[in-house]
């Protein structure tokens, strides 16, 4: 059994964003959303979603069928742009097949839940867990210049300083 | 000692065609193109018949430099045997990629994997790469035809195909096809033709600021052949294995034990070439995004194609799109006089004595002491017709020794019309009954007749040669100058490899990189010597005169004698270096 976590097909995902960008040409939404899933490109001067939607009086945000709407009817609400440029664009790695489930198989129907539930775990571990960690290096070096190079002793952040 | 009678024999000129639509092709924009990140390198083993059929091959999908792919394909008339021990080599093995790659290797039929091809280096335009690529691309192919149109001459092979209902396989209407023109062993023209009906996003052209798809926008591809690219920066033949070393590629190329029979350690070959030809591209890439030019890559044929690059980064325009009403008479004149110098062995595993003569950076050491570099940059060059008792009287008191005086060097600009009588001069003819091949050779010329009819036209140092050959002045009927005047507005200086500043407006750019040759003691990787060859031609190539715009019958400026369609259309290959040059893309 394969114990690995489904792989993306590198060269698939590059060409379709190759493509995206270039009907975008390098172009910015006025908000600064340059991710091209997430621009709508017949638009001049280009616009993303969120702000289309915002413009035309809709809601900016958007349900996202977790497993595809062929599999499980479950959404979560996610922001617009985030819903084209991560979670749909993700979909577009499943196998047709999965992401379609044209004759309704219960098989399919499992595997498109636990693609979905991998994806959308990815989306909140990239959107809320993984910081760049040059925000914290930023922070390290002006708490240094504020306070010292051991500017943690004695606060509540000594627990966490490695054990030498 | 000429023979007493001399041998019969067509000779041939360069002609100068004019354009139907001269203004059309230099008005077309020329759009900013950056180097892909992406790449599909590839690489394909053979039978070791003549025949030379598809075993098998691998490729690597690189991002950045770095592998996130990677997979074997095989032919459809692989045998049961030879498919199993790919089968086991894949199950047995991961693919060598960096930790978000795909770590499955791959296996794919032909078809599976022309297909990853159509996807990245047509859909994504990404570089496709490769040594001797279009060898490559000939054995994935299905069938194959005579190309037309811009590959005319060439051959234009089609890799995608489809089952139809009968089971028959059939071209694949919807897809491009791939032309290829071998320009000599080391260069070729490729790219992808139009497609019927292409997706708007193939419409959109390299460059575009607007994002907006162009009815008539065909995609030619990045194809990328290392072999080109290391001639283009070099000006010399290599092979994988000497690029590699030359170029210092960690992975080099490593020695087959045995061709043609598929075992796990020639598939390990084959995927060792893949790997070395990535790593070359890179050090190649690196090597020539040192120099300040916008051409690109994979467009660098030769030496002369950076050359001109470089030109156009110093704000020098070809003469024709600055001075559009230069009189094209005298391009035809001046083109027929035009011998691009070459050397062959034609006696070969023969011992014969030779005299060995080392004329070091010879182009550009004439050129700089004829003062050319004021006719490249100048912003008029002017023709003085009619100088033929200039001419005669300067040929006339010619020594030998007066060529050791650099100002006597200046005044041969300067093209003579004779009708060769015994003289010294270049002719283009078919020497060798055995390869029936153009060949440029140096000898005594007579016309068949001595009338106005046979006369040829020659450029003066030519004459100057064989003055001092036969000691005899030719029979001139005419005669005329160039003179250069001005200097172009906006030169901007340039930095050589990113290196050694010139500055068009002040300085002798042939004399700049005759020196810097001097300077540097070492050929290896020798990006001089590629400058200084880049002024002797262009390789811009006219192919199909239809195709670049100039008719059925363009009108030709080459002097008084008739050409032959076929030969015509030989002779074009080439085009002067200054002010002929004929753009027909």
């Amino acid at each position: 059994m394969r114990r690995k976590r489904p792989q993306r097909d590198p060269s698939a995902v590059y060409v379709r964003d190759a493509i995206a960008a270039r009907r975008i040409c390098g172009r910015q939404c006025v908000c600064g959303e340059g991710r091209p899933w997430a621009l709508v490109p017949e638009k001049d001067p280009i616009i993303c979603y969120e702000c289309l939607n915002r413009e035309n009086g809709r809601a900016t945000v958007e349900d996202h069928h977790v497993a595809a709407a062929a599999n499980n009817t479950t959404t979560i609400p996610v922001p617009g742009n985030d819903h084209r440029a991560d979670l749909n664009a993700a979909q577009y790695d499943w196998p047709k097949k999965t992401l379609e489930n044209p004759d309704g198989s219960p098989l399919l129907a499992r595997a498109g839940c636990i693609r979905g539930y991998i994806d959308t775990n990815d989306y909140l571990i990239r959107k809320f867990v993984r910081v760049d960690p040059e925000v914290y290096e930023c922070l390290d070096a002006f708490l240094t210049e504020k306070f010292g190079p051991q500017w943690w002793v004695n606060t509540g952040l000594e627990k966490f300083a490695p054990k030498r | 000692m000429p023979p007493s009678k001399p041998t019969s024999l067509i000779v041939a000129v360069r002609v100068y065609p004019e354009p139907k639509n001269v203004d059309l092709s230099f008005d077309k924009p020329r759009r900013k193109w950056s180097l892909p990140d992406a790449a599909l390198v590839f690489d394909t083993e053979t039978s070791i018949d003549q025949r030379q059929y598809l075993k098998f091959g691998s490729y690597r999908f690189v991002v950045d430099g770095r592998c996130l792919k990677e997979g074997l394909f095989y032919a459809d008339q692989l045998t049961a045997t030879e498919r199993q021990v790919l089968e086991r080599y894949v199950d047995a093995q991961s693919a060598e990629v960096v930790g978000e790659g795909l770590s499955e290797l791959l296996l794919l039929p032909r078809s599976g994997f022309v297909k990853e091809l159509y996807r990245d280096a047509y859909k994504a335009r990404c570089l496709l790469v490769g040594f001797n690529l279009p060898f490559d691309l000939s054995r994935v192919a299905c069938d194959f035809t005579k190309a037309e149109g811009r590959f005319a001459g060439g051959f234009s092979f089609g890799l995608w195909s489809y089952i139809d209902k009968q089971g028959n396989e059939r071209r694949h209407p919807y897809r491009p096809r791939i032309g290829i023109k071998h320009i000599d062993s080391k260069r070729a023209l490729k790219g992808f033709t139009g497609r019927k009906i292409a997706d708007d996003s193939d419409l959109i052209p390299e460059g575009s600021i607007t994002g907006k798809p162009e009815e008539d926008y065909i995609f030619r591809g990045h194809f990328l052949d290392l072999r080109t690219l290391a001639f283009a920066l070099t000006d010399r033949g290599y092979t994988l294995e000497g690029a590699c070393e030359d170029f210092g590629v960690e992975n080099g190329k490593q020695p087959a034990s045995q061709h043609g029979i598929v075992t796990e350690d020639y598939i390990r070959y084959n995927r060792d070439d893949v790997q070395a030809t990535s790593e070359l591209a890179i050090k190649l890439l690196e090597e020539y995004s040192q120099h300040p030019i916008e051409l690109q890559a994979t467009k660098a044929y030769s030496p002369a194609s950076i050359g001109k690059a470089y030109l156009r980064a110093m704000g020098i325009d070809p003469i024709l799109e600055r001075q559009p009403r230069f009189p094209k008479r005298y391009l035809g004149y001046a083109q027929s006089a035009f011998y691009g110098g070459r050397t062959s062995a034609h006696i070969r595993k023969v011992a014969v004595p030779v005299v060995y003569t080392d004329f070091r950076s010879m182009y550009p050491t004439v050129n700089s002491l004829m003062n050319l570099w004021s006719f490249v940059t100048a912003s008029e060059i002017n023709v003085v017709p009619d100088c033929r008792a200039e001419v005669e009287a300067f040929l006339g008191q010619l020594e030998p020794d007066s060529l050791f005086d650099p100002a006597v060097w200046r005044q041969l600009t300067a093209f003579v019309q004779i009708v060769p009588n015994g003289d010294i001069l270049p002719a283009r003819g078919r020497y060798s009954v055995q390869t029936n091949d153009w060949q440029v050779g140096l000898n005594h010329l007579y016309a068949a007749h001595d009338n106005s009819n046979r006369a040829l036209w020659f450029s003066l140092p030519d004459v100057v040669a064989s003055v001092i050959l036969t000691g005899e002045v030719p029979k001139i009927l005419n005669a005329f100058r160039i003179e250069a005047h001005g200097r172009i507005a906006g030169l901007k200086p340039t930095k050589l490899r990113g290196m050694i500043e010139v500055d068009p407006a002040q300085q002798d750019f042939f004399r700049v990189v005759v020196e810097e040759r001097q300077r540097l003691a070492t050929r290896t990787r020798a990006w001089v010597p590629t400058l200084h060859h880049s002024y002797r031609y262009s390789d811009r190539e006219v192919r199909d005169p239809k195709e670049a715009g100039w008719g059925a019958e363009p009108k030709l400026w080459s002097g008084s004698f008739k050409m032959i369609w076929n030969e015509f259309l030989y002779l074009l290959q080439v085009t002067h270096f200054n002010d002929a040059q004929v753009f027909v893309d």
